[in-house]
């Protein structure tokens, strides 16, 4: 009988080995943060005012470090990341990932390699973002209307967002905001938020939604009345909408239920009601799409629910128009 | 394969055995200050102190040892887990650091328990490995136990994990004996109670070997046409009969003996700690791109898992050998008059090896800690490899001496266990971290969206750069990592004594952050972003460009402007 040449058990070893071999290939990828900073500074060296930059993938962490004092953005969520507010995108890549993977409509315009890093620039194709209520939230007004027809102005700006009620003076307040970490640790007990309400005011803000970092204005509702946001929006055809619940008061807690209850959004441009949305505390970063091209007068977004508990909303608005 | 009688250890192999365990002691000391210190090894530290004050008669309160005041000061503190380890690592340290001086780290005198059980785990599997096939196994069992990384993370720390998984294999070793050996009933009694003493996985171990007892019988019956053996001769039921006796008499008392705590208000602290993993809280765990935060979790998550944490070499030739042992078993139930009494032990090693994955994968169990919560099955996987390598050998060689096929054997371990020491030795400090080849290393699992910290563990690795660069008096959020761990960093001289710790949830009363990365917590990095007004870390711990740790740091506060209409 002639014996076997290749023995199946050669597969075993065979597998281990494919294993290290795999490990190195694995090894050889990871770029360093020699690559990193490589790739940073050449587009330091490059960009334009306006270009934005931004890292795929989104665990990459090591090259987070080389993005101080670039116009970086994060983005979790490569297929679906808007890149509506810039014409040209540098993007880091690492790992066989890059500008491919981001939401389509984008040519690239150069790509370099540093090491296991790479660089690519795209030009950025679909709409264009015109205009932000999160980017324009200083601009904006915000005022709370209670049910009995109080009206509340909220107009003290602490540097993230708008406040409606204040336990010092504005002056106080920001001599507070401003003072060193020392004397807020130290005051923590007494005065932990320089007499500022931590929940209830209308901010620029990140917030984990449908399982991904969200940049958003936090716009808490309240009970027996609403909060309302105007914003001079620019003209532009299209008013996209963006709102959900933090998953924290949605999903991710240990309650045998949440304890959110139902919002209701409301959008207005002047004095015209364009229509309403109710928040459902579900899981969820809902998109609701506004023609905006008709009418004049400002955005007027208002949020109202009937109890104020773990009532975590956030919302982004942005006008949207062709390049 | 497996067809000879069990083989008993000789003296010989103990003194191998013995190198073994002190080779992986001196490992495990010689790089714990690269291993930080989770949220629980920190209150463990709390309560071992006070274990240590009691069983030494330290302090006032514990002079009078069987007052209730010298009682509660002992053990009340942490008295949801008995105090067999909290007290060895409070006696260590108060002995080897305080009274002595003989160690002078003090995280490394709590810790020396652990490494030494974990050196006897390493010691028991090697011996395991000879009595089911020979030196050669057995050394390749505790070799690859040895270069596991998340079992050589474990095997630093001052908590359970590693300490129950050395009680088990230690229970399950002892009952192998006694399956045939009166005398050694005796030890399998005491070593449950030990066992009960480290932590609760133990009360499964008499249940998977109560199946495995009755498979010998029964194999014994099959074998001999009878359940007793003729004569003067004992047959399994008699032994097993013992050893039942021993570990129903010794193993509660045991557990009774060594833990002060139950002896007062008996019923009611027994019904506590029963009542208190009985419902056990879940924690969120992030697997496969889903955060489970409640049952029913997913019965593959601890198989996966297994897959994915366990260098591919010993994966490879522990699922060989694992067919191996089923195979064995089947031949074993087929045509047990044909086979010598090896008391079962296929079965015995199937049962041990799969009874801990077994029990995780039950939709309810809470699975928070990961494969730690598994290690016991660990050893027996090793013997597994210990088998696959010979197994393999054996197929690619047949007609080979056996000295041939010894030196085969070498070579594949060399092929399975160089890049697993490799592993365990880059990344086994990040244990929780670390995924093999499979997955594709750290950045594959961060892509599969597979958890990578652990309570705060990883903060050490950002110290030294901490100490060097924070300014004096700095205030700095530690995410994750206790009040106690960064005292014992600071006691430690790995961290200034001046770095002030904030508290949880100070993030807007910090100038620094040090985030541990986790999905679960990712609105606890929000925070950070919107109260410092910065999205991307100065520093960071990385695993292979993953980010384990990012530290943070807040731009001088500023009074704010005054947009128009605002007042």
């Amino acid at each position: 009988m002639r014996r076997m040449l290749f023995s199946p058990w050669m597969l075993v070893p065979l597998l281990v080995l494919a294993s290290v071999v795999a490990l190195a290939v694995q090894r050889a990828r990871v770029p360093s943060r020699a690559d990193w900073q490589a790739a940073a500074a050449h587009i330091e060296a490059q960009r334009q005012p306006g270009d934005g930059v931004t890292l795929v993938p989104d665990w990459a962490g090591e090259a987070r470090l080389a993005l101080h004092g670039l116009p970086a953005f994060p983005t979790p969520e490569p297929a679906q990341a808007d890149l509506g507010a810039y014409d040209r995108v540098w993007v880091l890549g690492g790992w066989g990932q890059g500008a491919a993977d981001l939401a389509g409509g984008h040519t690239v315009l150069s790509s370099a390699r540093f090491g296991a890093a790479t660089v690519e620039l795209v030009q950025v194709g679909g709409d264009r973002v015109l205009g932000d209520l999160r980017t324009d939230l200083e601009r904006a007004r915000v005022q709370r209307r209670r049910d009995g027809g109080r009206v509340e102005t909220c107009d003290f700006w602490d540097g993230r967002g708008w406040h409606c009620t204040l336990r010092k003076s504005p002056e106080a307040t920001r001599a507070c905001l401003a003072s060193p970490t020392a004397q807020r640790l130290n005051r923590r007990r007494q005065d932990p938020h320089c007499g500022l309400d931590p929940w209830l005011n209308v901010s620029r803000d990140w917030r984990v939604i449908d399982d991904a970092p969200r940049a958003c204005v936090w716009l808490h509702p309240i009970a027996n009345g609403e909060v309302e946001v105007a914003w001079d929006a620019p003209d532009g055809p299209t008013l996209e909408v963006r709102y959900g619940f933090t998953d924290k008061v949605i999903f991710a807690h240990d309650r045998a239920e949440s304890r959110t209850q139902p919002a209701t959004l409301t959008l207005w441009r002047g004095d015209t009601r364009l229509g309403s949305q109710t928040v459902e505390p579900t899981r969820g970063w809902h998109r609701w799409d506004v023609p905006w091209g008709t009418g004049s007068g400002p955005l007027r977004l208002t949020a109202r629910t009937t109890r104020q508990t773990d009532a975590h909303l956030c919302v982004a608005a942005r006008v949207r128009g062709p390049r | 394969m497996i067809a000879s009688a069990l083989r008993l250890p000789a003296w010989f192999d103990h003194g191998l055995g013995l190198l073994l365990c002190i080779a992986q002691i001196l490992l495990l000391a010689l790089t714990s200050d690269q291993v930080g210190i989770p949220r629980d090894e920190s209150f463990y530290f709390v309560a071992a102190d006070r274990a240590a004050d009691w069983w030494l008669a330290d302090t006032p309160q514990t002079q009078d040892r069987l007052s209730p005041e010298a009682i509660k000061h002992g053990f009340e503190y942490n008295h949801e887990h008995p105090v067999g380890m909290k007290s060895l690592f409070g006696v260590s340290h108060r002995l080897l650091n305080q009274r002595w001086g003989w160690v002078k780290d003090h995280a490394l005198a709590y810790r020396l328990p652990t490494m030494a059980l974990a050196g006897l785990a390493a010691w028991l599997t090697f011996l395991l490995g000879v009595m089911v096939h020979g030196r050669l196994v057995g050394l390749l069992a505790a070799l690859a136990l040895m270069a596991m990384p998340r079992v050589f993370f474990h095997s630093h720390l001052a908590c359970f994990d590693a300490p129950v998984t050395f009680a088990w294999v230690a229970i399950a070793y002892s009952y192998l004996r006694a399956a045939r050996s009166r005398r050694w009933a005796i030890v399998a009694g005491l070593a449950l109670g030990v066992g009960f003493s480290f932590k609760l996985n133990t009360f499964f171990v008499p249940f998977v070997l109560l199946g495995v007892a009755a498979l010998d019988a029964w194999q014994f019956k099959r074998r001999t046409g009878a359940w007793r053996a003729a004569g003067e001769a004992r047959g399994p039921l008699t032994y097993h009969g013992w050893i039942a006796a021993s570990m129903i008499v010794l193993g509660p008392l045991v557990f009774f003996a060594h833990w002060p705590w139950l002896w007062l208000d008996t019923a009611k602290h027994v019904g506590w700690y029963i009542n208190f993993h009985a419902k056990h809280v879940h924690y969120p765990v992030d697997y496969l791109g889903t955060l489970y935060y409640r049952p029913p979790f997913p019965w593959h998550f601890p198989l996966v898992f297994t897959a994915l944490s366990v260098p591919v070499g010993l994966l490879v030739f522990g699922a060989v050998g694992t067919g191996t042992l089923v195979r064995g078993a089947w031949a074993a139930w087929r045509t047990p008059t044909e086979q010598p009494d090896r008391r079962a032990a296929e079965g015995f090693l199937l049962a041990n090896l799969l009874a801990p994955i077994a029990i995780i994968a039950l939709p309810f169990t809470p699975i928070f800690g990961g494969t730690k919560h598994w290690m016991p099955a660990m050893p027996f996987f090793a013997v597994a490899v210990g088998l696959g390598v010979v197994r393999t050998a054996r197929g690619l060689r047949p007609a080979a001496s056996a000295t041939g096929r010894g030196a085969l054997a070498a070579g594949l371990a060399v092929l399975a266990l160089v890049p697993a020491f490799w592993a365990t030795l880059h990344a086994g400090p990040h244990g929780p971290a670390y995924y093999n080849a499979l997955a594709g290393g750290a950045p594959g699992a961060a892509a599969l969206r597979m958890p990578r910290n652990f309570w705060g563990y990883s903060t050490i690795e950002a110290l030294p750069w901490l100490d060097a660069h924070l300014e004096r008096g700095a205030h700095a959020f530690w995410h994750n990592a206790t009040s106690g761990a960064i005292r014992a960093y600071q006691r430690d001289g790995r961290l200034r004594r001046d770095v002030r710790y904030t508290g949880d949830w100070t993030v807007p009363y910090s100038d620094w952050a040090v985030y541990c990365d986790a999905r679960e917590k990712l609105p606890e990095e929000l925070d950070i972003w919107r109260d410092y007004g910065v999205l991307w870390p100065v520093e960071g711990v990385f695993l292979d460009g993953v980010q384990l740790i990012g530290v943070y740091h807040r731009p001088e506060r500023a009074a704010p402007p005054v947009p128009p209409g605002g007042r």
